[in-house]
């Protein structure tokens, strides 16, 4: 790696300026209203494929979390089932048809409500979330590529997300699935036996898979060929770690989900009996299975979470990120171990070597995870810290991450599992690490790469406000849940016993503020796009390679093709692009020579 | 940087080929071409792992069903299946030849016989293997209606030879198609010297699907 | 593993069950390991707290000393210092493994019964749990109110300070039994058998004023519509109210699973190719064949359990012993659930290695009402 200690950016913003008559990658061609739609619906831009993942998986997000309100409104209150049959304090009952009258049809209703968020949650939005949609369009630019390597496969990639999650939709409306998202046999394989929609909904989990398997291909070979002179392996952005080694995982672990699921389709298409005890065969096997897709797509949720965490921290603190090589590659060694943990989500159903080992290894992978966790707050150290929304959200990733991560540990130790296992603690770990963990760095990285994608500026204070609202109300919610877990509270549970309805209501109310915070973020995008200040190109400071094009970018993302000369964290001897150098003054080059080179 | 097209149409199509505008080259748009097609048959391999395993499974837990099962199936068909599929391998590597050495008559005959073969893989499948046995009842789980048969979990095994052979069948079509599309481009001239990705990445393709037979063969035929 | 010891080393920490652990655990264990896996939780609890409040007390100082001011530029600093790198990957490291094994020894505690385990059958079914005692005796349910008003649960009946095992098997989908004041659960499968023990504190002399000491039981696999009502509350009960209970549960109770079984082996069949008293016939004698190794024909050795006769007499062919000939007919669909759990008392009441079947206390003469004492089967010679 070369580093210049003059303002060496690529070739490609010399000349930025010369071409702001070419419009942008977002101005239209020419013609009405139907050729716009048709040029998006056609267009191979990783860009707009960006954008319109974008869409989709807010769109998602948004029902899975209505979904989720529903849940916390039903768990308001215990809801007993009396033994004459009176039922008191249920909210939802919706009867599928002949069930009317039945006692606990509002039981079922629960169980479809859960179900669907979270099918909802992992396969349509968290598992497609920063990769598809972000990755997608920064990253071809950071790597200083016109484009991701197969772009029509990418378009046809976004087209498998959209066809899968209408097979989803369409199961919802055929009446819903109450299986879980684990589908789990023999239940998954005999519930609504008579009925095509269980089918319908594992269909639209193995499309999905596809869709992920195609995305991640693509982004593999991007990296390996398509990155610009000057930028070695080393000289990558760690979102470009995190992105590649996420693919890694998506490629070998989600064609196991796919003959997985595909088997339990025969199942119940054609009842080949693999899974079915009553046949011979045996429900554990799917267990095994699914989680061996399972376990490695929950760190398919975070690893890009963490390499977007990597990305703001270093341009936001304006300073080297602490330890690049390690961050690097323990998202290599995280993608690793990654695929022989998978046991631990059984510890209540196998034997005791399968758990020792499970259990053993599980503790090998929160390692690489702590190691980085220390390197960011190392990044901090003697930084340059601008607090606006995308800082604050990564403080509060490092917040609740830590949070979600550590209660990982006792679900991991294999005597306090036995008490934990399929309790309210498991669910407040994962939404500690989803949605505390991936969502917020994604809503984080939204806002530091919106008016990058958009030429736009969010209302700065707005936004803050949200990111606060979404902090607190996501604590609240969750925090409450992990004592209702310890306490013995089982998850998927439509009624309870009173004890716990105390916790219950503060986690519900916890709820709204989440809520309402996100509707705030939801105005403050619509604003900024309708009214929104004009962004500069480069309104952070940043050095990688998307903050030296123009805001949003052209078409073909760069004008020349750049070449790399320094590396993406230089900031002591970079002056970032665009940017007045009285504001990002350099450090006297003397005081550099002990700085170690990463 | 695209490299720009300025020979005279009546050069040959590969002769004018068309670079996508993010690739700097030709030879780097077919090296990504095949390091796409690589990672995708690692999804392929693993997707058949799922298979392979549960079969691992049953037939440590179920030897007998399993020996049972495969003693049903006739490894004259079984193998002459897979005498078809190699044949088709060769010929697939062999078109890739005469694209590579600009022979577009023989390219375009070898790729329709690659086609052909995968169409009598196909036939002889169905009509001398599945039907004759869907007929004895010799079925997949609940379909499972053979009188003959000795040990319990016998429908077991029928289970995992349907799904596995089925999902291969499944490939066998998709190959198809793919052969068949590189065919029609073979006859506009799409491939010659140097620019054959098309036919190489499909090759790959092939050459996996043949490949995973040659595993399914001898497990569910041979070992009893 | 000793029980005792792992109860020793953390009674001292236990000694007080102060407000923090009543937020946490609600209701102190009611068994001896659950002190030991509530000492680990609290053990990784503190870990925790110490690593979040360091970390997170470093990143608000770091935010407040280092934030930006315009125009300057940051302080220079490196961005590597191996000491404090490996500092923070083996320090973190050392706790983790601590978790494990702490773990470990728990877990083999919570899933090894003792061998004077008193076994019991607990069947799960959609949505209901049931158990049944030694002499035949089932469940029964009772009416407890709670603030929607009252609600019916299946309640057991178990002595203080006695070792249960439970065998568990489903007669449809995957259940799991929770019984969070025990700080433990396990699956319970459709066609296969599962174990739970547990032994159950003594009662305090709060519960012995009650009569009673009582933990919930949860379902804790999602299993479908009322999977969340699939509750049962275990009581627990001083010996002798537990034998009173016993002995007038059931007038009109089915036969005991031991005397079921001895009855099947004549009725079945079973007799013409199975001995009980050691000797040579057809198929291998039942004699000390529970929990012995078996040599299979062409195939690993294998110890007869309860999934391994389950197994023999659905599918006899699947693993047939050595020397013997593969000629056993299936019982699939002829010998139900039930009738298969006696059959596997009665084989391991022809073994030494059979676990125990009853309480000693039962057939003890302490009881008023002896007469009905009677009947309960005769208690294994071998403990
Ligand atoms: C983004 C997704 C994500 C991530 C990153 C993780 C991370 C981890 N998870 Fe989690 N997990 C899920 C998503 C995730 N999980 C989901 C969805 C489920 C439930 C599925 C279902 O049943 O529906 C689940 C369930 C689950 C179980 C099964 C529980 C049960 O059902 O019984 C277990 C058990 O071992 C576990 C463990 C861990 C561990 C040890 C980590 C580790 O990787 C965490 C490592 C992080 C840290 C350790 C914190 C940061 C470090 C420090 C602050 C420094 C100090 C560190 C030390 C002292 C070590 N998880
Ligand atoms: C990515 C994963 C993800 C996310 C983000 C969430 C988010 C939330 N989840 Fe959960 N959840 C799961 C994944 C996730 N979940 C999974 C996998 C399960 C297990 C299912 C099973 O057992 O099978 C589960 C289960 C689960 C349960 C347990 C149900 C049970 O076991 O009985 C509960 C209960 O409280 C719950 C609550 C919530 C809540 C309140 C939120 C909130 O955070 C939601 C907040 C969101 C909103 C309120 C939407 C607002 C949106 C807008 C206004 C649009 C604008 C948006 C922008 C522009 C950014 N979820
Ligand atoms: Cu039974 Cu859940
Ligand atoms: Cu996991």
């Amino acid at each position: 790696m070369t580093t210049l200690p003059t303002h060496g950016h690529s070739g490609g913003h010399d000349h930025a300026h010369d071409h702001h008559d070419e419009g942008s990658y977002l101005t239209p061609r020419a013609g009405g209203f139907w050729s716009v739609i048709w040029s998006w619906a056609t267009t191979v831009d990783h860009k707009k494929i960006g954008v319109m993942y974008l869409t989709a998986v807010l769109f998602m997000f948004f029902l899975g979390g209505v979904a989720a309100l529903a849940v916390r409104a039903e768990l308001w209150e215990p809801t007993r089932i009396a033994a004459d049959g009176t039922v008191h304090g249920q909210m939802f009952n919706i009867p599928n048809p002949g069930e009317e009258g039945s006692r606990t049809s509002g039981n079922n209703t629960y169980n479809r409500i859960f179900t669907l968020h979270g099918v909802i949650m992992v396969f349509m939005v968290i598992v497609p979330s920063i990769p598809a949609s972000l990755g997608n369009f920064f990253l071809p630019i950071m790597v200083g590529a016109k484009d991701v390597a197969f772009p029509r496969l990418n378009l046809l990639s976004w087209y498998i997300y959209v066809f899968g999650s209408m097979f989803g939709i369409a199961s919802i409306i055929l009446g819903g699935v109450d299986t879980g998202w684990t589908f789990y046999t023999p239940y998954s394989a005999q519930t609504d036996a008579d009925h095509i929609r269980v089918v319908f909904m594992v269909l639209a989990a193995f499309i999905l898979g596809f869709s992920s398997i195609l995305t991640g291909l693509n982004f593999i070979v991007t990296v390996h060929k398509l990155r610009a002179p000057g930028m070695g392996w080393f000289d990558m952005p760690l979102f470009i770690w995190a992105v590649y080694a996420t693919s890694i995982i998506q490629v070998l672990a989600t064609p196991v989900i796919g003959v997985t699921l595909l088997l339990l389709v025969y199942e119940r298409l054609f009842n080949f009996g693999i899974f079915d005890p009553a046949m011979g065969g045996d429900p554990v096997l799917y267990q095994h299975f699914f989680w061996f897709y399972s376990h490695p797509v929950v760190y398919v949720m975070i690893l890009p979470a963490m390499g977007v965490i990597s990305e703001m921290l270093a341009v936001h603190s304006h300073k080297r990120i602490f330890g690049y090589r390690a961050i690097a590659f323990s998202s290599l060694g995280i993608a690793g171990v990654s695929f022989i943990v998978w046991g631990h989500h059984m510890f209540a159903s196998t034997g005791e070597l399968a758990a020792a080992i499970f259990s053993a290894l599980t503790f090998l992978v929160a390692i690489p995870t702590a190691i980085k966790v220390f390197n960011w707050i190392a990044t901090l150290y003697k930084g340059s810290i601008s607090i606006n929304t995308p800082m604050l959200y990564t403080l509060a990733f490092l917040f609740t991450f830590s949070i979600g991560g550590l209660t990982g540990l006792p679900l991991g130790a294999l005597a306090t599992d036995l008490h934990l296992h399929d309790s309210y603690f498991v669910v407040a770990h994962f939404h500690y690490v989803m949605m505390g963990g991936t969502i917020i760095a994604f809503v984080g990285a939204i806002h530091h790469w919106w008016p990058k994608m958009f030429g736009k500026m969010y209302n700065e204070p707005a936004a803050m406000l949200g990111c606060v609202l979404v902090f607190i109300g996501f604590n609240v919610t969750f925090f409450t849940q992990f004592f209702l877990g310890t306490q013995g509270m089982p998850r998927r549970y439509a009624t309870y016993v009173d004890e716990f309805q105390t916790l219950h209501q503060i986690s519900t109310v916890g709820s709204w503020i989440l809520g309402l915070g996100f509707l705030i973020h939801l105005f403050v995008f619509l604003h900024s796009l309708f009214a929104g200040k004009q962004a500069p190109p480069n309104p952070w400071g940043g050095l990688t390679l998307e903050w030296e094009i123009e805001s949003p970018p052209s078409e073909h993302n760069f004008h020349h093709e750049p070449l790399v000369k320094h590396g993406p964290y230089d900031f002591e001897t970079v002056v970032p692009p665009h940017c007045d150098p009285a504001d990002y003054p350099l450090p006297d080059p003397s005081q550099l020579r002990h700085i170690h080179k990463h | 940087m695209a490299t720009i097209n300025t020979r005279p149409e009546s050069q040959p199509l590969w002769q004018r080929p068309k670079v996508a505008h993010h690739f700097r080259s030709h030879d780097e748009e077919f090296d990504a071409s095949k390091l796409g097609m690589w990672l995708f048959l690692a999804t392929e391999v693993l997707l058949f792992g799922g298979i392979f395993l549960a079969y691992t499974i049953f037939r440590y837990w179920y030897p007998e069903a399993f020996r049972n099962g495969s003693g049903y199936l006739s490894p004259f068909f079984g193998g002459l299946n897979t005498v078809v599929l190699l044949i088709s391998s060769w010929t697939m590597a062999m078109s890739i030849h005469y694209a590579q050495t600009n022979q577009q008559t023989k390219l375009r005959v070898f790729l329709m016989v690659t086609f052909l073969a995968g169409l009598a893989f196909l036939v002889i499948k169905l009509v001398f293997e599945y039907i004759p046995k869907w007929s004895l009842g010799k079925r997949p789980g609940i379909w499972f209606n053979f009188p003959g048969a000795s040990d319990p979990h016998e429908p077991i095994w029928w289970s995992i030879y349907y799904g596995a052979t089925s999902l291969h069948a499944l490939h066998v079509i998709i190959g198809m198609s793919l052969i068949f599309w590189v065919f029609t481009r073979s006859l506009k001239g799409m491939y010659g010297p140097k620019h054959y990705t098309g036919v190489e990445v499909v090759g790959l393709y092939w050459h996996l699907v043949d490949l995973i037979w040659i595993f399914l063969f001898p497990l569910l035929y041979l070992i009893h | 593993m000793s029980i005792t010891n792992l109860s020793s080393s953390i009674t001292s920490t236990l000694a007080e069950f102060g407000l923090l652990d009543k937020l946490i655990f609600r209701a102190v264990p009611g068994v001896v390991e659950g002190e030991h896996s509530d000492a680990l939780f609290m053990f990784i609890l503190w870990v925790s707290v110490f690593f979040f409040v360091l970390l997170m007390a470093l990143m608000v100082l770091f935010v407040i000393k280092y934030r930006r001011r315009p125009g300057t530029h940051a302080p220079v600093s490196a961005a590597h210092n191996t000491p404090l790198e490996i500092a923070w990957t083996v320090i973190p490291s050392a706790t983790l493994v601590v978790m494990f094994f702490s773990g470990f020894k728990g877990y083999v505690a919570k899933s090894v019964a003792p061998s004077d385990a008193v076994q019991m059958h607990l069947t799960a079914k959609m949505w209901n749990w049931s158990v049944t005692y030694p002499n035949g005796v089932q469940s029964i349910t009772t009416t407890t109110t709670s603030e929607g008003g009252p609600v019916d649960v299946p309640i057991f009946y178990f002595p203080a300070g006695k070792p249960v095992k439970l065998l568990m098997t489903s007669q449809d989908v995957i259940h799991s039994f929770w019984v969070p004041d025990f700080r433990k659960k396990f699956d319970v499968f459709p066609n296969r058998n599962t174990t739970f023990w547990f032994q159950p504190e003594d009662l305090s002399p709060e519960d012995l004023a009650r009569g009673h000491r009582d933990h919930w039981v949860f379902c804790a696999e999602y299993c479908g519509t009322d999977h969340s009502e699939m509750a049962a509350i275990i009581r627990i009960v001083p010996m002798r109210t537990f034998v009173q209970w016993l002995q007038n549960a059931g007038s009109d109770r089915p036969l005991p699973p031991l005397q079921l079984g001895a009855a099947l082996y004549k009725a079945k069949g079973c007799a013409s190719c199975h001995t009980v008293d050691g000797s040579a016939s057809t198929g291998p004698t039942w004699k000390n064949l529970y929990g012995y190794e078996q040599e299979i024909t062409g195939g690993p050795t294998v110890i007869a359990d309860e999934n391994y006769i389950r197994e023999s007499i659905y599918v006899p062919a699947a693993k047939v012993v050595k020397g013997y000939p593969n000629q056993m007919s299936p019982y699939a669909g002829q010998i139900n659930e039930e009738q298969l759990a006696a059959l596997i008392v009665y084989m391991q009441s022809l073994s030494d290695r059979g676990p125990k079947q009853d309480f000693d206390e039962v057939s003890q003469p302490a009881n008023e009402n002896g007469a009905e004492g009677a009947d309960t089967p005769p208690v294994s010679e071998s403990h």
